[in-house]
């Protein structure tokens, strides 16, 4: 292997990577990343065992050839060259170290044989789509907030991707939920996405993807199968396992009856549930709301602080309702809410709640009160 | 072959045998003190020299052997021999230790010097290494004499794998305190020859009429002073068994649980359950790696507990355990919230004895606090503490009651001291333990002035404290909040679990956890604690059940509430460092005194300290 | 195999078990496991038990590579040209690349447990420098965790997830409880091995959802073999001395080896044949050498009743000695010198002393020397 690089291109390519690779890692293969160069690009890959992410760099290849090296003393190393360098890398007789050469500057690098090196890309993938970066950014983001971190049900440690109908028309629906509340988002469904299986993408892919999509405004194109998942981006893939379980039938859990519809002010309703929150320091910080005809009272105590009121007016007609929620969980849906209007829609007190952006169809979110 | 390798020792089978009863020093002290109380003795004097290593002496004033006795008493296996015909008593007496003197004389140099009271001359007998030498005629007061020699002299192997001297002699020291601890009626001494490691006399007359006084004057000789003015009285019964004893206040404690005493039947064991609940009664006042200092007697009939699981290990075992372990964690429980707000004196009076000048060291060290006039009538859980609570309890029905900060608003200005409507609109500090707020100082600490001293409170502490004992107080009274599941989770357990589960399903609901029965063998959960966040609820589930079945309590939810709550309060307390009115400072005073526990955070760090008037005169040498 | 053991010498010629392609002499549970897998009826938890150093790490690195290199069980037999060959072994050849990656420990479908190092921060440093670091003496919860999450996820390289477990019986309580939990509900296209010592020290719900799998000990002639392999540089005889004392443990031949055992025996063996005239010097200085560190009084202790019982047999069947070794004469001299009830009850009294020695730390020189007179004394009262 011997190839010449930008300094610049090959610190970009390693800053995506060297991510998920574990700082301590009591196997030494897995503290590498993975070096293949050939037909005029230097492939760089790194791994958790979890999750991949591969990158293409052009550049000058005199000598096809693979190796891996240190990840983060690459990183190091790489970072540290001065702006506009040319970087040499090259492996000595042996094969046992990569000598990076950039100016006067020369570094030796442990090495290990490749054939150590973990691989995920292996297998096919059945249904392949491509989304736009925006949409994608949507769905995780209008999610993701609802992924449970307990792990006993580890099958809610994702995001749901699936394929279905949406008052017949196909979308790609992405849906999480910790048991408290649930997040659902969709998209009209890409071509190539039909019948596809429903897969649970993991929370840390999730956010690793969620990076890397930040740094692209085009496409990205997904490859699925039952047990593995793919996205493409400009030069880089990132390639994950699964949650190899079954996601539960969250619709049977969104209600549809819910007759007591409440539209209210969206910032207005998160601030005022914000201040009046403020009064506990409790975990479990619960605001309740007693809502009639044109107006919401919000109210919260602590044992320790004290209470706090706000009144604030709305539109609604139905009956009279009292109703709490853990503050937070409010606040992370409002969060989410990017129109003007809010919409709620309640049952009871013990009934979970559908809340809605007026001014957006694609998501609901389903929140189930708190009883103080 | 020749004489150089000699024939294995006849002894070697007794050499080896006694390594099992005779492990150290302080096993053979065990042995013979047991002896001595067995013999009836009133007093039993102890001599170690070298850890015990040259010389155990064990003096005695009991009924003594006569030559045939003492013949028979360094016989290996004698009990057997005896079982046909002799009296009942002395099979008890030499009963299970019949092995003991035999398995010592073959390690050491063993003598023995009895004399019967009555008979008119002692009687002595040595063993060297296993040989046993004739009786002879001596001289000795009524009473026996056990003197152990060079113990494991003929094991050399054995020698060297015994601690340094100072260790074994902590050791005996330890055996001698927790028979010292179960016999207050006989008088106890160690010696090392030169100094008095221990004394306890015997405790007679009027003190012995009173059990739990007699007892604590013998905790205090074997323990220390300290204990004695630092531990409550704990006697509860319940189902035939009785627990007595005494329990040191949270804020007397310990690195290790060293210090934990506990009899059953008179009998000193230790016991993973007996421990665990002594943990589990402290929980709430203690930080996880303090431990308190407690002696407990525990009696009860001799068939509902086996002691003979391993006798070595003095393990127990018994017939009903979750009413053993009740009876600890609701008698130490009970005899600590009669304590009230009490924090030990020993951090006042060790910062006492910093804070002396030079040249004082002729004063007495001052005792400090328990005696303020106020602990009388507050030391008794109901008194002045319940006096206190009727008029600064929030109002019945109030799950909520006044916090702090709402408590110290209502007061419009400092000159009104006390934050509460009340019966007497300028309370005389007198009337007030913790007297009248007069200063913050480092904006971390009050000063108070009471009538005859001077409290100095950490603030922070102090508020934790109140903020943690308010969440329990809210907890207990149904102001859970329940967080609805909407995935509810169904658990799947045996069905005499479900069932048992199932039917404590209302007082789990007070505590916020809410199931339903799902057919036969599984729960489904509703609600859970909001408290908890994100819990995982069938794990939660199954420890309950589990606790069900073991405890007939459902410990688990209410022990993780706590430690909650313990984390919350922490972090939502008045921070050291804000500053307070004076208003603020009276209202966390009165509130401190309406609480029971405050005396003490939830780490066991005190949350007061008092000076007396009368040590503060000492400190200026003015007394 | 034997434990990977401590890095001297002697250790580079001897692969860890996850490195070492060779099994020798677990035929029978190779076939066993082949048949479960060919049949369809492959557990998803398997219990590995028998003595220490014969061969169970080894088995369950070659039953995990086996099955790691096995097609996903859906695409299995769905290919073109029909179902492959079904596999005649468990073999995988060094040169594949699932040997590489397993090696390594890189392999994203198989997770070991082990016990973890004793301390994290110097482990990284011996890491570095390549040693290998010190471990604890029992699997704790924390070494467990992660295995949760590891079977939650579909498997890297899309066929079957392995867990191996080295050794099960080294997993305190609270470690069995979240191992426990997965066997209760096994993932599908997911396989534990575990490595058991003495599955007796298992709490009974573990072994109770495990299908076993019982190794026996090696035969002499297979541990030669492999001595001839992983020692070359002892003589034939040594080596054939070693499988005779290593009771089917290649393992143990090894320790043997590395711990000066062959002298300690040959020494023992010169003394026994000298009886009833032992030469009482040469008694005293084995006392001494044995008394000396805990590796060779291990070694006596596990030697000498082993050898009696082994003579005692002898005398018991009858059987002519047909050994030309020093202890093959030793002990058939020996056996004609008392009659067999006097032998039983020597052994019995050596192993009941030399016990007690351990037990309550008696003088070991004494032991040897007292263990040694008692057996002069009953070979001269012929």
């Amino acid at each position: 292997m011997q190839l010449t690089i930008e300094r610049s291109a090959l610190l970009k390519s390693l800053g995506h990577i060297q991510s998920v690779v574990e700082r301590r890692n009591t196997i030494p293969i897995l503290s590498n990343v993975k070096l293949d160069a050939r037909d005029g690009a230097l492939g760089l890959n790194a791994t958790d065992m979890d999750l991949e992410i591969a990158e293409s760099v052009g550049s000058d290849i005199a000598k096809a050839g693979a190796s891996t090296a240190p990840a983060h003393t690459l990183y190091d190393i790489v970072r540290k060259l001065p702006d506009g360098a040319q970087v040499e890398l090259s492996l000595d007789g042996e094969g046992n170290h990569l000598v990076l050469r950039s100016g006067r500057s020369r570094f030796n690098l442990a090495c290990l044989p490749v054939d150590e090196f973990p691989a995920m890309s292996a297998g096919s993938y059945t249904h392949s789509f491509s989304v736009s970066a925006a949409d994608l950014r949507g769905m995780i983001d209008r999610t993701r907030f609802a992924i449970s971190t307990e792990e006993t049900r580890y099958y809610l440690n994702g995001i749901h991707l699936h394929a279905t109908t949406s008052d017949g028309v196909p979308v790609l629906r992405a849906v999480a939920t910790d048991g408290h509340r649930l997040a659902r988002v969709e998209v009209p469904l890409p071509d190539g996405a039909a019948g596809m299986p429903g897969i649970i993408v993991p929370r840390k892919t999730v956010a690793e993807l969620r990076k890397l999509i930040d740094e692209t405004g085009m496409d990205v194109s997904v490859s699925l199968s039952d047990s593995k998942i793919r996205f493409a981006f400009d030069d880089c893939v990132m390639v994950s396992k699964l949650i190899d379980g079954t996601f539960p039938d969250y619709e049977r859990v969104i209600p549809t009856d819910n007759d007591k519809v409440l539209e209210i002010d969206a910032a207005t309703l998160g601030k005022a549930v914000d201040r009046v929150s403020a009064i506990s320091a409790e975990k479990s910080r619960a605001v309740k709301m007693a809502v009639e005809k044109g107006q919401v009272t919000l109210s919260a105590n602590s044992p320790d602080a004290g209470s706090a009121v706000e009144e604030i007016e709305a539109s609604y007609d139905a009956s009279p309702i009292e109703i709490g929620f853990n503050s937070r969980y409010l606040l992370d849906i409002l969060g989410q809410v990017e129109g003007d209007a809010v919409r709620l829609v309640m049952a009871d007190a013990s009934a979970p709640t559908v809340i809605r952006d007026v001014a957006d169809g694609s998501a609901i979110y389903v929140l189930m009160p708190m009883r103080v | 072959m020749t004489g150089t390798i000699r024939p294995l020792p006849e002894t070697l089978v007794n050499r080896i045998a006694a390594g099992e009863v005779v492990e150290r020093p302080a096993s053979a002290v065990k042995e013979l003190v047991e002896n001595a109380i067995d013999a009836g003795a009133s007093r039993v004097d102890v001599t170690l020299s070298h850890g015990g290593k040259a010389l155990i002496a064990v003096v005695d004033d009991g009924r003594g052997m006569g030559p045939d006795d003492l013949a028979l008493a360094v016989e290996r296996h004698c009990t057997s021999k005896l079982a046909d015909d002799a009296d009942l008593t002395d099979i008890r007496t030499l009963g299970f230790r019949g092995e003991a003197l035999p398995s010592i004389g073959s390690v050491a140099r063993l003598a023995i010097t009895s004399r019967p009271p009555g008979a008119d001359q002692a009687w002595r007998i040595a063993v060297e290494a296993g040989r046993v030498g004739a009786v002879e005629p001596a001289a000795h007061p009524p009473g026996t004499r056990v003197e152990v020699r060079d113990l494991f002299h003929a094991t050399p192997a054995r020698l060297k794998f015994l601690k340094a001297d100072r260790t074994e002699q902590n050791h005996a020291a330890d055996t001698i305190k927790r028979l010292a601890m179960a016999h207050p009626e006989v008088a106890f001494s160690l010696s090392d020859g030169t100094r008095t490691l221990l004394k306890a006399p015997a405790l007679t007359g009027g003190l012995l009429d009173d059990p739990h006084a007699a007892r604590r004057e013998r905790l205090g000789a074997v323990l220390g002073r300290e204990f004695a003015t630092n531990c409550v009285t704990v006697d509860v019964d319940r189902e035939g068994a009785r627990l007595t004893g005494h329990a040191g206040l949270p804020t007397f404690h310990k690195a290790t649980a060293q210090d934990q005493f506990l009899f059953v039947n008179g009998r000193p064991v230790r016991d993973r359950l007996l421990h665990g609940a002594i943990r589990g009664a402290y929980q709430d006042f203690l930080a996880r790696d303090r431990h308190p200092v407690v002696a407990l007697y525990l009696d009860l009939d001799p068939a509902a507990v086996d002691v003979n699981v391993h006798p070595a290990k003095t393990e127990v075992r018994f017939r009903d355990a979750a009413l053993v372990r009740g009876l600890i964690v609701s008698g130490i429980r009970h005899a600590l919230a009669g304590a009230g707000h009490r924090a030990s004196t020993t951090v006042a009076a060790g910062l006492l004895g910093r804070a002396r000048p030079e040249g004082a060291e002729d004063h007495p060290a001052p005792r400090l606090a328990l005696g303020g006039s106020w602990r009388g009538p507050a030391r008794p859980s109901s008194g002045a503490l319940e006096t206190a609570r009727a008029w600064q309890a929030p109002p019945a029905g109030d799950t909520n009651g006044p916090g702090f900060a709402e408590a110290s608003a209502r007061v419009p200005d400092a000159a009104t001291p006390s934050p509460e409507p009340q019966p007497e609109p300028d309370p005389d500090p007198a009337d007030t333990p913790l007297g009248r707020a007069r200063a913050q100082v480092h904006t971390t600490y009050i000063l108070a002035e009471t009538t005859d001293g001077l409290v100095i409170v950490d603030q922070h502490a102090a508020h934790e404290r109140l903020v943690y004992e308010r969440m329990k107080a809210a907890l207990a009274d149904g102001g859970i909040a329940r967080q609805g599941l909407l995935l509810p989770e169904v658990v799947e357990l045996d069905e005499a679990a479900a069932a048992r589960l199932l039917t404590r399903a209302d007082e789990l609901a007070t505590l916020g956890l809410v199931i339903e029965g799902f057919g036969p063998g599984a729960v489904v959960v509703r609600e859970v604690p909001a408290l908890l966040g994100q819990v995982d609820a069938a794990g939660l589930v199954r420890d309950l059940a589990d606790e069900l079945a073991e405890w007939g309590q459902t410990l688990a939810l209410k022990d993780r509430m706590a430690d909650v709550c313990g984390t919350m309060a922490c972090h939502g307390s008045v921070r050291a460092g804000r500053r307070l009115n004076e208003a603020e400072m009276n209202a966390l005073l009165r509130q401190m005194e309406a609480t029971p526990h405050s005396g003490q955070c939830n780490h066991g760090r005190p949350t007061y300290v008092e000076l007396r008037l009368a040590d503060i005169e000492r400190l200026f040498g003015r007394r | 195999m034997a434990r990977a053991p401590a890095p001297d010498a002697a250790a580079d010629a001897v692969p860890p078990p996850r490195a070492n392609p060779d099994l020798i002499g677990q035929a029978a549970a190779e076939a066993e496991v082949l048949r479960a897998w060919t049949g369809g009826r492959m557990s998803h938890a398997w219990l590995l038990t028998g003595p220490k150093g014969i061969g169970k790490a080894t088995l369950a690195y070659r039953m995990a590579r086996f099955v790691l290199s096995q097609p996903a069980p859906d695409e299995a037999g769905g290919t073109l040209f029909g179902a492959p060959p079904p596999p005649t072994d468990l073999a995988v050849p060094p040169s594949d690349p699932v040997f590489h990656r397993v090696q390594a420990g890189s392999h994203g479908d198989l997770r070991v447990i082990e016990p973890g190092f004793s301390d994290a921060k110097q482990a990284q440093r011996d890491l570095e420098a390549g040693r290998a670091p010190r471990r604890r003496g029992e699997i704790v919860v924390d070494d467990v965790r992660g295995l949760g999450q590891f079977l939650s996820l579909t498997p890297a390289e899309g066929g079957w997830r392995v867990v191996v477990i080295d050794a099960a019986d080294q997993m305190n309580r609270n470690a069995a409880n979240a191992v426990l939990k997965v066997l209760e509900e096994p993932p599908r296209r997911a396989i534990l091995l575990l490595v058991a010592h003495n599955p007796a020290r298992l709490p009974a719900t573990i072994p109770s959802r495990c299908r076993r799998l019982p190794l026996r000990p090696l035969a002499p002639a297979d541990i030669t073999t492999l001595l001839g392999r992983l020692r070359p540089d002892l003589t034939e005889s040594d080596r054939a001395t070693l499988a005779g004392l290593a009771r089917g443990s290649i393992g143990r031949a090894l320790t043997l080896a590395r711990t000066g055992g062959l002298e300690v025996y040959g020494e023992l063996i010169d003394l026994l044949g000298q009886t009833p005239r032992m030469d009482v010097a040469r008694c005293h200085a084995l006392g001494d050498r044995v008394a000396r560190d805990d590796d060779t009084w291990a070694l006596f202790r596990d030697l000498l009743p082993g050898w009696l019982a082994d003579m005692a047999r002898l005398g018991a069947t009858g059987r002519p000695p047909g050994d030309e070794t020093p202890s093959g004469a030793a002990m058939a001299r020996l056996s004609r010198a008392a009659p067999l009830d006097r032998w039983v009850a020597v052994w019995e009294k050596t192993i009941h002393l030399l016990g007690r020695t351990e037990a309550v730390h008696l003088d070991r020189k004494q032991a040897v020397l007292a263990t040694l007179l008692l057996i002069e004394r009953a070979a001269g009262r012929a």
